[in-house]
């Protein structure tokens, strides 16, 4: 099946910069963030031509705000879009909003401490585990995988970071690695993952 | 009672049910590309009119699209996005029933409740909606609350903004109503009633 995934994160948030965890919970695009944006629906317009393409989005409010400029920049109607509720970021459930990922050590060294033993099945209280997450995401990729053509799909850092994982069968660890940047998306093809960089204006 | 200002009184930019003529009230839609540039040029018009100096108050209403251009501004004026207070009292009119509708449908739907409104548009609310009447009831006490503080950002909504102004400069429900919603520029509110526009 000749298939092409654009991998796209949203934008740089307002807690994203204070370096709270977001989760499920939401704050919008700073300024840098729209410019990221911005960039990356200039470089993907380049790429994709005018080629017909399918676009999926995580219903998050960042990731609407990511999803409605690059529509613009790609000229896609974004009554099109199909928003996917299994692309929403991870939860932590009762930690969504957090602070830091400093305070989390210090106010929950117990929890934390679980999560060293196996990050991959730990999960905040009522969050989910990145096991979880993978598991609502699977069969999100199996679909699109099995549709032709472009596909455009805007997300989050760590939904991102698992989705390429499956798709170059990584281990936990090795996921854990992968990079979620803002600057940069990624391209799925062929079996391989290619980082695309772009340059703000 | 005493105002002082000056209140900086901002819409939102374009959103994408902007752009396709629908209602939005208390739903939401992102920014467009043009929004998003036009929330860009308002926070350097700002930054022009401000100065060097440092708004008092940021408040912003908590609906998306105006948290959205709240962001944007406030980094490009340098404000702390952490100190923007957000406000329900701020949210735009609701139109109940008719919120995320356009003009067609509506005629279709809700030809009735239209046309009855169109009488009296000040006092009559949409289906499970509110009237400029009741919006202005919950957003005077927060314009008690500025009118002694000077140097105030607002960041919120067209009919809302139209109420703001309204209350600001003494005007009747009819002139009010008459009133524009600019997303290519500002409204600065002066003493003495007064207010003066800023274009980008």
């Amino acid at each position: 099946m000749k298939n092409t995934i654009f991998l796209i994160r949203h934008g740089q948030t307002t807690w994203n910069r204070a370096g709270r965890l977001q989760g499920q919970a939401d704050s919008p695009l700073t300024l840098l963030g729209t410019q990221q944006v911005e960039a990356i629906g200039k470089k993907l317009k380049e790429l994709i031509e005018t080629k017909k393409h399918c676009f999926w989005s995580s219903p998050l409010g960042r990731t609407k705000q990511t999803t409605s400029i690059i529509c613009d920049q790609i000229n896609f109607n974004y009554d099109d879009v199909v928003f996917d509720e299994r692309l929403v970021e991870i939860t932590l459930g009762d930690r969504d909003g957090y602070k830091s990922w400093k305070a989390l050590f210090e106010d929950f060294p117990e929890d934390m401490a679980r999560r060293e033993k196996d990050p991959w099945n730990f999960c905040h209280p009522n969050g989910e585990s990145s096991q979880m997450v993978s598991e609502r995401v699977q069969p999100f990729m199996e679909k699109i995988m099995n549709l032709e053509g472009i596909h455009v799909v805007v997300t989050h850092g760590v939904v991102s970071k698992i989705f390429r994982g499956m798709y170059l069968n990584l281990s936990p660890e090795e996921i854990f690695n992968l990079d979620r940047p803002q600057d940069a998306f990624h391209r799925l093809q062929n079996g391989a993952v290619e980082k695309i960089e772009v340059s703000l204006g | 009672m005493k105002k002082l200002g000056p209140i900086y009184l901002i819409r939102h930019g374009e959103t994408v049910w902007n752009r396709a003529s629908r209602l939005q009230g208390h739903k939401d839609t992102p920014l467009t590309m043009k929004g998003v540039k036009q929330a860009q040029a308002l926070g350097f018009a700002l930054k022009d009119v401000l100065k060097n100096k440092t708004p008092s108050f940021f408040y912003s209403s908590p609906i998306g699209r105006a948290k959205q251009t709240a962001a944007i501004i406030s980094d490009i004026i340098d404000f702390d996005v952490e100190r923007i207070e957000y406000k329900s009292s701020l949210k735009e009119i609701t139109f109940g029933d008719w919120d995320g509708l356009n003009m067609q449908e509506i005629l279709t739907q809700y030809k009735t409740s239209w046309e009855k409104r169109k009488t009296d548009k000040w006092n009559t609310s949409p289906p499970n909606g509110e009237s400029f009447q009741e919006a202005k009831k919950r957003v005077t006490h927060l314009l008690d609350e500025i009118a002694n503080q000077q140097d105030v950002v607002i960041v919120a909504h067209g009919s809302l903004n139209k109420i703001i102004r309204g209350c600001w400069c003494n005007l009747s429900e009819a002139e009010t109503l008459s009133l524009d919603e600019p997303q290519d520029g500002f409204y600065c509110l002066v003493n003495e009633n007064r207010e003066y526009f800023v274009s980008v």
